[in-house]
């Protein structure tokens, strides 16, 4: 079997899912123009070896799956960049709230430090944040009991809070 | 986007997302009959779709992929042909898969370098060993791939000797490179120095202009484009080397059809 698409393979995907897997980049990345280039870059991947695409359950969750793990390396190859400037932080997330107010506010946060994440937290975190998923579901998807996700998640909200009130006195001292 | 305590009635985003992609459940279809909501955002994420296709039609995007599947294969290509030369732990590992025995004769590994360094110099052919032939090897000194060895021949002042283990080399050395196959193969010869810079051999790589630094990718096509060709038997390669100060650990390595060998000096 071959491990690459046919390019009417691709084509059917990109029609069918393109918009989504863009949507899903922007939500990961927070930019427009990485997004697109993420998404090239997932599909040179899916063209190559998507083979097992064909026979995936659901064709959407082996996509962003793949979509993820592209953007989970932006996210480190940015993080990467900024320390090479000693600019950890942007200067458009000092902006951001000093305490967390909401999920949409946690997930601004979260996304900051995502890169610095193993990949099954990565994952969690997007399960829970971008997917809106029960603790249960994450459970299920990644194997972790539905505890250890809870646990995980309480984590990774606490870090965002750090994260926040130090953004918060960033911008207070700016 | 929103906490996970949506009502369990409700698809998750990516149930929703899958349906409008085409993906077939009959639960999230039988929910939009009556979640005006649901629909909605079915409808947006729809929307969404026709705008993105409309944008970015499916030609356009896969013209953009494939020039840039195109990009990456030829980055693959070069980077292929340096990481072969360049790694030294894939160099043994290249040749482990392949079956083939390799019996490192020099020393380990060059040690991190501090500060600038200058790779060695190569000169002309008939350079600084010319009118001293070394002899033939012992088995002792060399480094072999299945009937192929590499013998490294130093001239330090008068003295030419051959490099063997725990012997290393400075600034002003003459190189010399002998090889013995157990078959007729095209060879290609570079050294590698800690820095990365990557010299040709100037006996097996006639096209390298002396003096010149093609860079590393650039040296490394250059000459495994034009390998040598050497009869079965031991062959001292014409040409040589001079080591340049400062002196800068570095590698030989020794490219032929069978796999690769390397061997490393080490500067005193």
């Amino acid at each position: 079997v071959a491990s690459n698409l046919t390019d009417d393979e691709v084509v059917e995907i990109y029609n069918q899912y393109g918009a989504l897997l863009l949507r899903r980049c922007r939500l990961l990345l927070g930019d427009a123009g990485a997004a697109e280039d993420a998404l090239h870059e997932t599909f040179v991947k899916i063209w190559s070896y998507g083979a097992s695409l064909r026979t995936a359950t659901s064709r959407l969750a082996w996509l962003y799956r793949c979509v993820d793990r592209n953007c989970f390396d932006v996210l480190a190859a940015r993080a990467r960049r900024a320390e090479q400037l000693f600019d950890p932080l942007a200067p458009e997330l000092a902006r951001l709230p000093a305490t967390t107010r909401d999920e949409a506010a946690d997930w601004e946060i979260v996304r900051m430090f995502l890169h610095r994440l193993d990949e099954r937290l990565q994952r969690i975190a997007v399960m829970h944040w971008v997917d809106e998923m029960t603790q249960d579901e994450i459970a299920a998807e990644t194997g972790w009991s539905r505890q250890t996700v809870c646990k995980k998640l309480k984590q990774l909200r606490e870090r965002a809070a750090r994260l926040a009130v130090r953004l918060g006195a960033q911008e207070s001292w700016a | 986007m929103g906490m996970s305590e949506s009502p369990p009635s409700h698809p998750r985003p990516r149930e929703l997302e899958a349906f409008v992609a085409g993906e077939p459940s009959p639960g999230v279809e039988a929910h939009l009959q009556g979640c005006v909501a649901c629909r909605h955002r079915a409808t947006l994420l729809e929307q969404d779709r026709e705008h993105h296709l409309a944008r970015l039609p499916a030609a356009v995007f896969l013209a953009q992929v494939a020039t840039r599947r195109r990009e990456h294969a030829a980055r693959a290509r070069r980077r292929n042909v340096v990481l072969a030369t360049i790694a030294s732990g894939l160099g043994v590992a290249t040749a482990a898969a392949a079956g083939l025995a390799i019996v490192p004769g020099g020393p380990g590994g060059p040690t991190g370098l501090s500060g600038p360094t200058q790779p060695s110099t190569p000169v002309a052919p008939g350079g600084p060993s010319e009118a001293s032939e070394p002899s033939e090897p012992s088995a002792a000194d060399d480094t072999r791939m299945k009937g192929t060895a590499i013998q490294i021949f130093r001239k330090r002042g008068e003295q030419v000797m051959p490099v063997g283990d725990g012997d290393r080399i400075r600034a002003g050395d003459g190189l010399r490179i002998a090889l013995t196959l157990e078959r007729p193969d095209r060879v290609s010869v570079w050294f590698v120095d800690r820095t990365g810079r990557i010299d040709p051999y100037p006996g097996t790589d006639p096209g390298a202009a002396l003096g010149t630094d093609p860079g590393p990718e650039q040296g490394a096509l250059a000459s495994g484009d034009r390998p040598t060709s050497l009869a079965a038997g031991y062959t001292l390669l014409p040409g040589g080397v001079v080591v340049d100060a400062p002196c800068v650990d570095m590698r030989l390595i020794v490219q032929t059809s069978a796999g690769q060998l390397e061997r490393a000096l080490r500067c005193e």
